[in-house]
Formats: structure tokens, sequence, C-alpha cells
């Protein structure tokens, strides 16, 4: 088949690979009908994740159709048509049935490493480094998902991949997001970051009640989606000083709640930008902190800062006077995101949001490179890929 | 985890302060740089000693500058993404060469370049053990290491006697018996988590990444565990006490190679967490004190083998199998892809 893998730092190529196959009892293979690249992929493909391997198989956002199951697999069969999420969790141990699957203590054969890094390891993943489990991933011809009984959604007849595609990982990420921050009527929440986790992040917290959403970035034409598809305020960072504006626009309190949809690889102005970059690029440090330093500054005193945005290991300079003397509270997490599919989709169903408005590149499996590098360097206004492997 | 695999786990926080350390000690070494060393030391020692402070920046360099490269020469997978990990050993590693070279009593600093091997050799025996790297390659290297600690080692002690003025070693904290240890908690009633350890029947199928555990009978059975650098030693097992819910208590046997001794306990987690495992183990390898000392650096990595069984036990008890990835799939450095017709291992 054909797979879209990691050829070494900013390297990435569609080549031949060997299919799939069952592996445990409760596997199945998926023959994918729509998968896309997220902001997660570009960390790993720049490099910024330890543990990537040339040849890696990439892709954790992908849905298709269910081709062989294993003995053990109860509620799919052949011809199913699911959404996979895309952190693997065995349903059974303690934190699966607390629902907080992206911690399942069984799906990661390669804990050891996770917890070498971070003193415990977290679940398995699709397609994201060998940290989390060495799991081929889904911008694939084929993928095979373990615990099919656990993870995947089947999708209601009539709803075309575009509609729930997202369910398996950006949807539920940013609406997992804004629920962190707990919002109570009057809250306004600040967004950093426009991409499509940040656009689902702003949905989200208007889902949630917020009275206003803040968005931050420097693209033009993602700030304008913010606005314009999501109902954001926005600010261009390249224009307006951030914590100096957010003050203004909230009688100087300070937004409620602060979201970090940007992650280790922050852009940013002045010293402590040319530092991270520094530190960064000699792998000193493995995240820079430009928006996360910004959005623990920015918080009301008692807010929440909720973290999204992926960070691998270790970040300078954090700012935990901040924190600490304004009684913040920081809540943080890969998405567990098989506790939200069903109420999501739900929502879906009711028209109280149609996640197809990131969508602005459809490419062939085979320009999965094109794809990478419009979608990294923020070429041709794109905003989010989906590749069709067939 | 034991705690003695945290100390190597967090091993990016210790580079800081050894870095900071290594500053300090460079400048206060520097500022009373007229002192000389008591002239109790004997010049060959002070040779070694200054070699040993060279090879450290050296090597320390040489990981900072072209950490690819060095990740390459051990064989680890040549992905920049191992870089920082190599950056951070550098920089331990030069701080406690400066530590060495500057520092009127250079014996502390010996010992934190047997600190710094210790770190080393568990980054080298992590990677054996899970076959993420060239075995080959990784075992050359973890010789020359172990032949550093060696030396390190030998002028940490005689220099700390040296500068006691005695030639008794009971006056440094003695190394203690290399332990290795374990916790995982399983979500499981005791009973059942103790069955399947009981009589240790079903130990084949979850010990495989420690030792290899073949069962003569209930009472009875034979562990060979492999060190890094393909060397392995075994040693026979009977247990001694087994309290249903509670404990199996094992020694080995008289004669049997290795002295070990050890015990797994279970515990009901608090509130509805399940049962908790507790593996517990003592050896006692030939060699005395250096003996203990090498075996002691080799106790972090079994210690991440241990938990690895253990985790292989939580998922046979909770799921009925092992998981599998791509990965897991062949032994060696492969990448997250399917094998194919490759052969299974
Ligand atoms: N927690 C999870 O489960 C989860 C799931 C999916 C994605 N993520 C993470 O979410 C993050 C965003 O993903 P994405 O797909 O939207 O990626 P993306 O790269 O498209 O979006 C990041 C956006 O942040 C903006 N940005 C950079 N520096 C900024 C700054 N200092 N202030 C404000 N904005 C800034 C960029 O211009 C860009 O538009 C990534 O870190 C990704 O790994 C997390
Ligand atoms: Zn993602
Ligand atoms: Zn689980």
């Amino acid at each position: 088949m054909k797979a879209t893998c990691f050829m070494g730092r900013n390297s990435v190529k569609v080549e031949e690979v060997p299919d799939p196959k069952i592996l445990n009892a409760s596997d199945v293979i998926v023959k994918v009908s729509s998968t896309a690249i997220c902001g997660s992929d570009l960390h790993l493909v720049d490099g910024y994740i330890p543990t990537m391997m040339r040849g890696d198989i990439l892709g954790h956002e992908f849905m298709g159709e269910v081709v062989e199951a294993g003995s053990k697999v109860k509620t799919l069969k052949s011809g199913d048509r699911v959404v996979v999420p895309f952190d693997i969790a065995c349903g059974v141990c303690g934190p699966c049935q607390n629902e907080a699957y992206s911690l399942c203590e069984n799906s990661n054969p390669n804990a050891w490493m996770a917890a070498s890094m971070w003193g415990h390891a977290g679940a398995g993943a699709f397609g994201y480094s060998h940290l989390t489990g060495g799991y081929a991933g889904g911008q694939a011809e084929y993928v095979r998902v373990p615990f099919a009984d656990v993870g995947p959604l089947k999708v209601p007849d009539g709803m075309t991949d575009e509609q729930v595609l997202f369910l398996g990982d950006i949807f539920p990420t940013g609406y997992m997001g804004a629920e962190m921050c707990d919002i109570k009527p009057g809250d306004v929440i600040a967004v950093w970051g426009c991409g499509p986790v940040g656009q689902f992040a702003i949905a989200s917290a208007y889902l949630l009640g917020a009275e206003r959403v803040i968005a931050i970035d420097r693209f033009p034409y993602r700030l304008k989606m913010a606005r314009e598809k999501a109902g954001a305020e926005t600010i261009n960072y390249e224009e307006m000083d951030v914590l100096d504006t957010l003050k203004e626009m909230t009688g100087g309190r300070g937004p409620d709640a602060c979201i970090d949809a940007v992650g280790m690889e922050a852009h940013g102005h002045g010293p402590m930008w040319i530092y991270d970059r520094a530190m960064q690029a000699a792998r000193v440090e493995t995240d820079r902190g430009t928006a996360l330093r910004e959005s623990i500054m920015a918080c009301r005193n008692g807010g929440t800062v909720s973290i999204i945005g992926v960070y691998g290991g270790f970040m300078d300079k954090f700012p935990i006077g901040s924190i600490m003397n304004r009684s913040l509270t920081i809540k943080s997490g890969q998405c567990h995101v098989q506790r939200y599919m069903h109420p999501l989709l739900e929502r879906i169903q009711n028209g109280e949001i149609d996640p197809t408005f990131v969508i602005t590149h459809t490419l062939p499996l085979d320009d999965a490179p094109h794809g990478y590098d419009i979608f990294k360097n923020k070429l041709e206004e794109c905003e989010k890929v989906i590749l069709k492997p067939n | 985890m034991s705690t003695r695999s945290a100390t190597v786990d967090n091993a990016g926080w210790d580079v800081d302060v050894s870095n900071e350390q290594g500053l300090a000690a460079a400048r206060a070494g520097w500022s009373n740089g007229g002192q000389s060393h008591t002239g109790s030391i004997d010049p060959d020692l002070d040779r070694l000693t200054r070699a040993l402070g060279w090879f450290s920046i050296g090597l320390g360099v040489a990981q900072i500058v072209a950490p690819q490269r060095m990740a390459q020469i051990v064989g680890f997978a040549e992905d920049d993404t191992n870089v920082p990990l190599f950056r951070a050993v550098g920089v331990r590693e030069i701080a406690s060469g400066v530590g060495i070279l500057t520092q009127s009593n250079p014996s502390s600093w010996l010992w934190a370049r047997v600190g710094g091997d210790a770190m080393d050799l568990a980054l080298l025996t992590k990677a054996m053990g899970t076959d993420h790297a060239d075995r080959g390659r990784i075992a050359a290297a973890t010789a020359a290491v172990v032949g550093v600690t060696a030396i390190d080692a030998l002028a940490g002690m005689r220099h700390s006697r040296d500068l006691n003025g005695s030639t008794s070693l009971d006056e440094r904290p003695a190394p203690s018996e290399p332990r290795v240890a374990s916790a995982i908690t399983v979500n499981a009633p005791i009973a059942e988590v103790f069955a399947a350890w009981n009589g240790f029947r079903d130990l084949p199928r979850f010990m495989t990444d420690f030792a290899t555990v073949e069962v003569r009978n209930d009472r009875q059975s034979h562990w060979e565990a492999t060190l890094p650098a393909g060397m392995s030693f075994g040693w026979d097992v009977t247990i001694t006490e087994s309290k249903a819910n509670e404990r199996i208590v094992w020694t080995s046997d008289e004669g049997s190679g290795i002295e070990a001794s050890g015990e797994v306990r279970f515990n009901r987690a608090p509130g509805d967490r399940g049962t908790e495992i507790m593996f517990d183990a003592r050896f006692n390898p030939p060699g005395g004190e250096i003996g203990n000392k090498i075996a002691g650096l080799f106790s972090d990595p079994l210690g991440v083998k241990v938990n690895n069984d253990l985790r292989h036990a939580k998922q046979l008890i909770e799921l009925g199998e092992i998981v599998k990835s791509d990965d897991t799939m062949v032994k060696g450095p492969n990448p997250a892809r399917p094998i194919g017709d490759m052969r299974v291992t």
C-alpha cells in the first residue's frame, strides 16, 4: 500500500510499504477514505518530538471502512464506516474507566520510553513517534486499529467524510480546551492560535456559553476565518501588543480563561523569542514558550489557563511566579477523544456546528508532501488539508 | 518504577544542576588556582585524574558539537530527535571534567564522573534492552564506558582514601546491594492478580524482558537475565514463603551462580483502584565492592525491564493478551510501519 512516511527532519515521502495485518484479537484493519494533516504532525516532521525514526508512517486523523476484524471484535464488522480517535485506549484500565483515554495504561508498548522522558507514560497514539508506542499512522491506504470496540465511532448514514472526520482529533481537542476553562456566564475566553485546533476551541467556547472569545494569531487569513466562521474578535500580535490589548478589551481584568492552541513551535518577537529559537535549535530546550508564557501573563487573577497545544519536554523561563501569586489554574492534556465523539456527533447532527468550515485543501494522498509544505508554511491560505488515498 | 530509576529518568534536570555546579566549581578553582594538591597524592594518581578530566571534557565537547555523530558511533538511531539527549549528557560530561581539573580536591568530582558513567550506562542499556538500536555498537560503547567506570571508581576511591589519610573504605557510605524493584497497579481484584503469579505458572508468559523463566514445579524455577553487552546470568529460585493474596518470597539456591533473593508483594490499592504489585529483588554479584558498583549500574535498566514485564502482566490480566505495535513486532531498530512478511520474533 501507499503511506506517508517520515524520512528525517523536514522530509516526508509517500512510499510503498507492506499492508497492515491484525496483530491483536481486538484489532480491525481500516481502509482509509479520508485523512488529515494536523499541527501535531508538524512538530514530528520538524524534529521536535524525540524518537521519530526514518520510515515511520505518519497520520493520526483518519476514517474509512472496516475491511477485516480480529476474533475478539464485537461491535464492528467488515463494511462498517468509522472515524478513529487518534489516541489508542484499551477501555478497561483505571484511566479508561474514568474516561481519561489519552492516559490509557495498556496501549503504549513503549511506556518505558515515555516514562523516562515524562516521569510516567501516556497512552499510545497513531503515527506519533515511538514514545507513544510506535504505531503506524493513518495517512495511508490502510491502517491497523487496535481496541476496535473502544475507539472507533460508526458514522451514521448520510453524513459525509468531511462532516465527521474531525471527530477523531481537532474538534474534540478544541472542545476539551474550552471545557477545561469551566466557562461561566459572562466569561471572556482568549485563544492563542487560529489553526484548525484554535478554530474549534473558539467555536466550542461559544457552544459552552462564553460571552466573548478573543483570538490571537498573525496570519490575516486565519484571523479572518476566526472572525467570520468561528465568531471571534481578533488580535494580530504583529500589529498590537497582546497583553495591553487584552487588558483594554476586558476592562483591565484580563480574560477569564486562556487557551493555548499553539504549542511547542510558537512564533514571537523580541529577545525572548530569539532566546527560545536558539535554545530549541541547539536542542537544549524542546519547547518554545512564547504563546504559553503570554497566555499565563494575560489571564485574569484566579483564572484558568488551558493548554491543548502540544509540548514535548522542557521549557525555559516558565513564569511560575505569575501562576502562583495570582492563583491561576493550569489544565492540560492530550485530548480524551473517545469521551467527546458521541456528544459532538450529536451537535453536528443538530446543526449546532458544521466542522467543514476549516477545510481549505483536499488533495490526493500522493500529494501529501505538498500538503505538509502549504500547511506548515501557511501558503495558499492553507488552514486544513484533507488527503484522499483512493 | 523504582526510586533508583527515577534518578536516571530525571537526568534532564540533574544536568542543569551539575552544569551550574560545574561552573561554580570552575570559578572556585580558578580563584584559588594557586593552591596545590596535598603532597600525599602520588603523581601517577594525579596523572590518571587529569586524564579522566580531559577525557570528560573531550567526550562532552563531542557530544555537544557532534551529537548526531556520537549517537551514530554508539549505535542509536541516526535521527536527530535523539540529539537533546546527547547534548544533555555532553553538558554534564564537561561540567564534571572541569570540576576534576580545577578542584583542589577532585575526589568528589571523580564520584560525579562515576555518576555520569552510570547515567550513560543507563541510557545505553535502556537502548539495548529494547532493541531500538544497533546492539553490536551499543555493546561496544557499553564496554568502553564500563572500562572507564572501573577506572573512575578506582580513582575515586583512592582519592578519598588519600585525603582522609585513612585506608578504610568504611568511611564512605557503603554502596548498597544492587536492588531491582518496580511496582504497578492492576485494575483487578487481588485474588485474580495473585493467581497469575502463584506457583509462577504464568510467569514465562509475561516475564520476557527482564528474564526468561523456566518453571520446574510449584516451588522451583530457573531464571536467566540478560545484561547489556550480551552478558547473562542465571539462578535457580525456590519459593520460601507464599501467603495467599499477600506475598511470594523467593531465594536463589545455594551454588546457583548468583546470590539473589526477593519477593513479590500484593496490596489492595486504595479506593477502587484494584491491586498493587511490588516486585523487589536484590542481587549480590561476585567481585566485591567494584562488582557491586558495576552491578549497581545495571539495576536501573534492569528495573526498566522488570517494569516492562509488570506491564505485560497487567495487560494479560486486564486484557487477556499482550498489546503489540508495529514497533514491537521485530527486534532491533524498525520504524512504525507494517513489517509485511518479515519473520516475527
Ligand atoms: N491536545 C491535543 O490532544 C491536541 C490535538 C491536536 C492538536 N494539538 C496541538 O494543537 C496545536 C495547534 O494545532 P493546529 O493543527 O491548529 O496547528 P497550526 O500550526 O495550524 O496552528 C498553530 C497556529 O498558532 C499560531 N501561532 C504561532 N505562534 C503564536 C503566538 N505566539 N501567538 C498566537 N498564535 C501563534 C500560528 O500562526 C498558527 O496559526 C499544535 O501544537 C498541535 O500539536 C493538540
Ligand atoms: Zn492531531
Ligand atoms: Zn486503558
